[in-house]
């Protein structure tokens, strides 16, 4: 039986996590079972999940040392009994859920496959839940953890506040990909795997687990994307992954520069707003591999 | 029906209008008719005399305030922590401490059990001198049975070859939280649950399993018979159906000795439907089986570095800081039961989470006062005088983790929070002076349950290593022995009920074989306990 296939989407209270995941099941292209990782969130949470196209388990948060309750064990062995009849597995993690604990389990469970763990935001109060000393860590480690950022109500959030929060969250986690409505784009996003090495290299913080590292590369003014492409191609095999939009000689759209899984493309994209243009982060289990990296970049291109 | 009277050396009451008596008399019915000297024994008619603990003394069965049935239940793996241990059964366990030691009781269990997984708990690599255990040392246990050793933080466990190959681990494996030697060959320690799932599901040692089945609910019965206690709480239940219906069949059943007072998890339900619930239960409340309390767990533990501190936060190590709960939603959960009636048990154990429960009180008990309505902040270690200020004049009351400052002590002082706080941790002197009710507990299986060591623990105040932790903070033999009595069952609301020995009252007993006053606060811990006396029946420890 192939493993099943997780997403995890977090975010903190009222930040839009419930109104995505309805939204994403009423796409009906796939048997989704939805794990709802909280009651303590907000009263309305569970009844506005839609029940028409998924399977619901809902389970309780907490530490096990803590709380003495398996909560979460429990739940991922429920889910794991669904087998084959569900396509995927969708768990709307707790507000104050990070996401990398519950990463943790799909990426070590040989029956589960991690996907993509999407950091939902809301654009209007993000700032201040960041600034709020009781739960800003919290919030700031969903943002850190995620392979995506949606930003919700993209419909009624004023332009300067999509700016904020987008510049916000490229310089808390500047490999997500962000997304403001849930178009082929997310969809192919969700799909992508967990790349929780590199958003770990890219931590802030001393963890002795962390065996990547990470590196910004800022790039002279218009490099020649040729030789651009051809000096990232060198170092395929070395570099994990490596994101950042770049201004091409001759051409006039920036670039979206991704390395992943081996595969580098370089597609003109719209530059979002906030974003420093000319400036690549690379993460690799081998800081020197980054760091000649950056010199064959600064000699090339600079 | 003729009533019993029980004579004793000395019977401590906890009543201060009479402190002391000889002699109680007590109905069928499992009431108390009369305290007092022998004179004070009649009117009743024809008596029955039982006089088998005319040389022992007599307390009201003690009550562990926090505790949970996870303790009936983790023997069935094997223990290797660093303390002595009593299991249930009466079977001491001996602390660990080396490898060989653990590689040698692993075998001899191995031996024991029939065919199958080989599990052992509550083992701390900190006591534990040499290389950290490994794959290599349990596969010395077995190489053809899974083995599994589960840390005594929950947080960690080192598995045998057998085992991790059943999780699909090996030397590619990269995987946050498995663990590899410089030569890149596995390990076998597990860092944090995600890493541990696959092995725990696939070996059979689920914490579903660790939850109550009718061994573990006697068991827990069991170990509470042996520390003299009557009453104790489960402090974390989902109490679902089935659930709810073993515990009804099994308190109902004659022999039961232990009045189980179960606490349903406020993370069980959607907030809107904890408080039905909570007073659907208490309206099916027996004398054994006590419902309607309600649990809400906000953030982790001290030792795990997973409680919320204020500023300026864990002395050292990583701050790894958890909410179980958001603080919004915990101001409306608070809210929404405080309006409805429903008494919490709030755990707190850091100082930002005790400060994030007092403002959802504030906030609730503004809104709706509710005069004697005993909610009770649960663990509060870090709480300083101003928080503890805030409690009383919210007249909340704490039930305080005593038997941290003996068994973490040391590592609360050199590691965790340092030394100043762990000076003042737990502050059960503050909390009597601030006129704050006062219970203390265990947390079993956490620490072992036994509330004359947990009394010990906050008269004290020393740890394993014998440094005393805030000498200002001790408090005077009578004050803990209230404690684990009328204190605790104040903050289950069954101070009415039992706690003291008092007419009408439930006949409950500790029957101590040691005078706690003869032996002094200093040697509290030492009082033996010949077993309880369970709504009128004497209950021998080990006799059941």
């Amino acid at each position: 039986m192939a493993p099943l296939p997780v997403n995890i989407l977090c975010g903190y209270l009222g930040a839009g996590k419930t109104t995505l995941l309805n939204r994403l099941l009423e796409q009906r292209q796939e048997r989704i079972l939805v794990m709802v990782n909280d009651f303590g969130d907000i009263a309305i949470d569970v009844s506005l999940i839609s029940r028409r196209s998924a399977d619901t388990i809902q389970l309780s948060n907490g530490c096990i040392c803590c709380t003495m309750g398996g909560g979460l064990f429990e739940a991922f062995e429920r889910a794991l009994r669904f087998g084959n009849k569900v396509d995927r597995l969708v768990i709307e993690a707790s507000g104050v859920a990070e996401p990398r604990r519950l990463a943790s389990f799909a990426l070590a469970e040989p029956d589960l496959d991690c996907r993509a763990v999407v950091a939902v935001t809301d654009p209007q109060t993000l700032p201040e839940r960041l600034a709020d000393p009781r739960i800003g860590k919290v919030v700031e480690s969903q943002i850190r953890g995620a392979d995506a950022v949606f930003l919700s109500r993209a419909d009624i959030a004023s332009r300067a506040s999509m700016r904020r929060v987008a510049r916000l969250t490229a310089g808390l986690n500047p490999l997500a990909s962000q997304h403001r409505a849930l178009d082929g784009v997310f969809m192919q996003a969700l799909a992508a795997p967990h790349d929780g090495r590199s958003l770990l290299a890219l931590a802030p913080e001393r963890d002795h687990q962390r065996l990547f590292a990470s590196r910004t590369i800022t790039l002279g003014p218009a490099p020649e994307r040729g030789r651009l492409a051809e000096i990232i191609e060198r170092h395929r095999h070395t570099v994990h992954r490596l994101k950042g939009y770049v201004r091409c000689a001759g051409i006039e759209r920036p670039l979206l520069v991704q390395l992943a899984g081996g595969a580098l493309s370089l597609d003109p994209a719209a530059l979002p707003e906030g974003m420093q243009v000319n400036r690549l982060v690379a993460i690799s289990p081998d800081a020197k591999a980054l760091a000649r990296l950056e010199a064959d970049l600064g000699l090339a291109v600079a | 029906m003729i009533p019993t009277v029980f004579s004793a050396r000395r019977i401590i009451t906890m009543d201060p209008s009479r402190p002391e008596a000889t002699h109680v008399m007590v109905s069928s019915d499992g009431r108390i008719l009369a305290v007092g000297g022998p004179e004070e024994m009649r009117g009743r008619g024809e008596l029955r005399y039982d006089e088998r603990f005319a040389e022992k003394v007599l307390m009201p069965g003690f009550v562990e305030g926090h505790a949970h049935m996870m303790e009936g239940s983790v023997w069935r793996f094997t223990y290797l922590g660093h303390y002595d241990r009593i299991a249930p059964d009466g079977r001491l366990w001996k602390g660990i401490g080396s490898t060989n030691a653990l590689v040698e009781r692993l075998r001899d269990r191995a031996g024991e059990l029939a065919d199958g997984p080989i599990i052992g708990w509550g083992f701390d690599p900190l006591f534990v001198p040499g290389d950290r255990l490994s794959r290599l040392d349990l596969d010395r246990v077995s190489t053809t049975r899974p083995v599994m050793v589960l840390h005594s933080n929950v947080h960690l466990l080192t598995a045998n070859s057998v085992a991790l190959e059943m999780a699909g681990y090996d030397e590619n494996t990269d995987i946050p939280g498995v663990v590899h030697t410089e030569d890149g060959a596995l390990h076998g320690e597990l860092q944090e649950m995600g890493a541990m799932f696959p092995v725990m599901r696939r070996v059979g040692a689920s914490f579903r399993s660790l939850s109550g089945d009718p061994e573990a609910v006697w068991n827990f019965a069991r170990s509470a018979c042996r520390a003299g206690v009557t009453t104790s709480t489960d402090l974390l239940n989902e109490l679902p159906d089935d659930t709810l219906a073993d515990l009804f069949a099994m308190t109902g059943d004659e022999g039961y000795p232990l009045r189980l007072v179960p606490m349903l998890s406020a993370m069980s339900l959607p907030p809107e439907a904890v408080a039905v619930r909570a007073k659907e239960l208490r309206a099916r409340s027996t004398d054994r089986l006590r419902l309607g309390g309600v649990k809400i767990v906000t953030d982790g533990s001290i030792q795990g570095f997973t409680a919320q501190l204020n500023a300026p936060g864990f002395h050292s190590g990583i701050d790894n800081g958890i909410w179980n709960i958001a603080p919004e939603a915990l101001n409306t959960l608070v809210d929404e039961l405080n309006r409805e009636g429903v008494q919490m048990h709030i755990h707190v154990n850091g100082d930002g989470a005790s400060l994030a429960a007092i403002e959802a009180l504030e906030a609730a008990l503004s809104g709706h006062f509710r005069p004697d309505h005993r909610h009770t902040l649960q663990h509060c270690q870090l709480a300083d005088r101003a928080q503890l200020r805030r409690i009383a004049a919210l007249q909340c009351c704490v039930n305080l983790f005593a038997n941290h400052l003996y068994y973490f002590g040391d590592k609360h002082y050199e590691v965790t929070v340092g030394p100043e706080r762990a000076c003042r941790m737990n502050p059960c002197a503050s909390a009597l002076e601030m006129g704050i009710p006062l219970a203390i507990h265990s947390d079993a299986p956490i620490t072992p349950l036994a509330p004359l060591v947990t009394a010990w623990c906050a008269i004290n105040r020393l740890t394993d290593s014998g440094r005393q932790l805030g000498s200002s903070e001790r408090i005077s033999l009578d004050a803990a022995l209230n404690a684990i009595t009328l204190g605790a069952a104040y903050t289950l609301k069954l101070d009415g009920e039992l706690g003291s020995v008092e007419v009408g009252k439930r006949a409950d007993f500790a029957v101590l074989e040691d005078d706690p006053y003869v032996l002094g606060p200093e040697s509290l811990r030492e009082v033996r306990v010949w077993g309880t006396i369970f709504g009128g029946k004497p209950v021998q420890a080990g006799s059941f």
